[in-house]
């Protein structure tokens, strides 16, 4: 049978980089704490035989407080399960009595224990050194020096751990509580210290750091309560610019290559009923999503980066000012942080949060970060419907209309969640505390399979149902067909053709197609559900067809484009070309231009508030424990999202820009 | 009914079907703590 081990630590000290090495699994990874919020299980190949491996969150104790370290407390005293065989406990050598407090309540659950001594280069840095030898015979366990990011010292720890498997021989601590009242008691901490102390004094050797360290530099001016947050806005506005242009000329490329090979494919189908679904359900929906690719691509470099380089921790510790006078904590920007990639792995590190009403308030807020399902839709309404025009000459003004919209949600979410603690769960901020990493350079293993990861997720998972929804909507705009209707527009045909061949005849002949292929739209059972529906989304400026897609959109936005792709290729007025075409040439039953700013800012606004994910308001059901948090977050975001976009429209029109 | 009609209804009822096990898995909430985007978050067991 196969032995269980655990392993656990403090946050941030390199658990899952280390359970990837081991494992070969590719569990996401930060330079921040609450990345991982449950375990995660990997078999690890010992010399002589295979255990499993599982990674448990980062906890400060035994004992506890969050949804995330009862995960650990459950799986280590065996509560919802089979205690684990042995333990491979991680500490970080650059803040050894930190770790080993938590060591010392490992060490008195008895069982046989591996320590991996992580992160020597941090502690060398800070002219640390510790002797692991040394540490081994104090603690009368083995110790083993690694370096988890860069796979150093995992075959001697696999040597270590098959030992100690064999031995079975527990390790032992200072013998104090580990949990109930008894474990909280200053004599307990205090007796757990000096264990710690009593355990290094013969392995730790400092070497005298004159002066301040980069990393502190660096911190007095990004954790300044000005300096910090002007850095932060604008190393924000770099990175929307940088979204801006680094991804346009590869988008123009693939937008390029994917009509070519659409045209390469449907080429030998001969007319009929299968080429109209390939050319306007598959081409044209998936084709307009493809593009967007490489946007998706180089936001979650920068995500990435960030997460990596350590600044997440900082911007955490600058928002708690403003988030303790909504009755938050910097604790809560966290999980928000993760929900600009994806609201689902940011309602679940709400799980660090240990009061529950501050934790139901940040679930409830998170849905309104624009993820990055939202940032196609941006891309395209400003491609198409906002003007390139540099401000002071630094910032392009779509960059800067982006970075807006990803800051409208954060904008809103305060109002919200300070109307949330006042009236749903009262209570006063809890106090915040968090441990700020070291600034290190991006592993860059790590940014590019997250990179990569997230563009393989999207067009595995975002790209499936968008094909599927493409179909489905063709099928929904091309049936039934009205014969009678069709016959009218066969006479008109065979009358044009009967007239003299020339210019006259081929344009007569396209704007007869146009016409015929926009009234099969609006007579077929999509045209109808459209039109049914047109009067709740008039205020907002939308017609029946933009009403339509959005109302598709309602279960995963990310189909938004997707649909507008078939629907506006199906309409007939533009059937070739690219999807920013086909929004620029729609028009209006009576013949103006369908888009215009106010248009294109009223559908961008709608999408950054709506709750438009049935899987985000799945995850708050679970993770909430009531339905009803769910019902709330979708009727208040929606209600937002509809008085912020018909507000936008109407203030739009009024001041002229469109 | 020609061959380009069936094929075309075959790809049509698949494609609804897909998509009415998505919503239902969505709605349901992934066992696993998945996103129809991200992939699944926790707990997953793997070599």
């Amino acid at each position: 049978m196969k032995a269980t081990i655990a392993l656990a630590g403090n946050p941030n000290v390199g658990k899952t980089t280390l359970f990837n090495a081991l494992t070969g699994l590719n569990q996401r990874t930060g330079n921040y704490p609450g990345v991982t919020v449950s375990w995660h299980a990997g078999t690890w190949i010992l010399p002589d035989s295979d255990a499993e491996l599982l990674d448990l969150p980062g906890s400060y104790s035994i004992a506890a407080h969050s949804p995330d370290e009862a995960v650990v407390q459950g799986v280590l005293r065996g509560l919802e399960g089979p205690r684990p065989d042995a333990l491979l406990a991680i500490i970080d050598a650059s803040n050894p009595e930190r770790n080993l407090y938590f060591l010392s309540q490992l060490l008195d659950l008895e069982l046989p224990t591996v320590v991996a001594l992580n992160m020597g280069d941090v502690a060398r840095d800070k002219g640390m050194a510790i002797d692991a030898a040394t540490l081994a015979r104090a603690l009368g366990c083995r110790v083993v020096p690694v370096q988890a990011n860069r796979r150093e010292g995992i075959q001697a720890l696999s040597e270590a751990m098959q030992d100690t498997l064999y031995e079975a021989k527990a390790a032992h601590g200072p013998g104090l509580p580990i949990d109930g009242p008894a474990a909280a008691e200053p004599e307990t901490i205090r007796g757990r210290y000096l264990w710690a102390r009593q355990k290094l004094v013969d392995s730790i050797s400092r070497s005298a750091v004159h002066g301040l360290r980069l990393s502190d530099r660096v911190d007095r001016i990004l954790t300044h309560k000005v300096w910090g947050v002007l850095a932060m806005v604008l190393l924000m506005g770099a990175v929307f610019q940088s979204i801006y242009a680094w991804s346009q000329p590869v988008m123009d490329l693939m937008d390029t290559g994917v009509h070519w090979l659409g045209g390469l494919l449907l080429r030998p189908i001969a007319p009929g009923i299968l080429k109209e679904l390939l050319a306007n359900g598959v081409v044209a929906g998936m084709g307009s999503v493809l593009v967007f690719v490489p946007q998706i691509a180089v936001l979650f470099f920068f995500i990435a980066i960030l997460e990596d380089c350590g600044y997440m921790a900082r911007s955490a510790f600058l928002m708690d000012r403003l988030f303790a006078r909504i009755g938050l904590s910097g604790r809560s920007f966290i999980p928000l942080l993760s929900s600009f990639a994806c609201a689902v792995p940011g309602i679940l590190s709400t799980r660090t949060i240990a009061d529950r009403k501050e934790r139901l308030t940040a679930m409830l807020v998170a849905p309104l970060m624009s993820c990055s399902a939202r940032l196609p839709v941006y891309t395209i309404m400003i491609a198409c419907f906002v003007p390139g025009r540099m401000l002071l000459g630094l910032v392009d003004q779509r960059a800067l209309l982006l970075f807006a919209l990803y800051a409208l949600g954060l904008v809103v979410a305060v109002p919200v969640a300070w109307l949330v603690r006042k009236y749903m769960h009262a209570g006063a901020a809890p106090l915040f505390l968090i441990e700020l990493p070291g600034y290190k350079w991006p592993d860059w293993r790590t940014v590019s399979r997250r990179v990569l990861e997230q563009c393989r997720e999207f067009l595995s998972t975002a790209g499936t149902i968008i094909l599927a929804v493409g179909i489905v909507v063709w099928a929904l705009g091309a049936f039934p067909r009205d014969q009678a209707r069709m016959a009218a527009f066969d006479a008109q045909r065979a009358a044009i053709l009967a007239a003299p061949a020339g210019l006259t005849q081929t344009a007569a002949l396209k704007q007869l197609d146009i016409d015929a292929q926009s009234d099969r739209l609006n007579h077929s059972a999509l045209g109808w559900a459209g039109h049914a529906i047109v009067p709740a989304f008039a205020p907002l400026g939308w017609d029946w067809r933009i009403s339509m897609a959005a109302l598709a959109s309602f279960p995963a936005r990310e189909v938004v484009v997707g649909t507008l792709g078939t629907i506006f290729h199906s309409g007939g007025e533009n059937d070739e070309g690219r999807l920013r075409d086909a929004l620029k040439d729609a028009k209006r039953e009576d013949g103006t231009p369908l888009f215009n700013l106010a248009v294109a800012l009223s559908l961008m606004v709608f999408f950054a508030l709506c709750a438009q994910c049935a899987s985000t308001l799945a995850v708050i059901t679970r993770e909430s424990g009531h339905w009803g948090y769910a019902a709330f977050t979708f009727f208040y975001m929606t209600t937002l999202a509809w008085l912020g976009a018909a507000a936008i429209y109407h203030l739009t029109l009024w001041l002229g820009l469109s | 009914m020609n061959l380009q009609a069936i094929i075309a209804i075959i790809i049509v009822l698949g494609a609804a079907f897909f998509i009415a096990r998505r919503l239902w898995r969505s709605a349901k909430g992934h066992p696993d703590g998945a996103c129809d985007k991200c992939g699944p978050m926790e707990g997953r067991k793997g070599k």
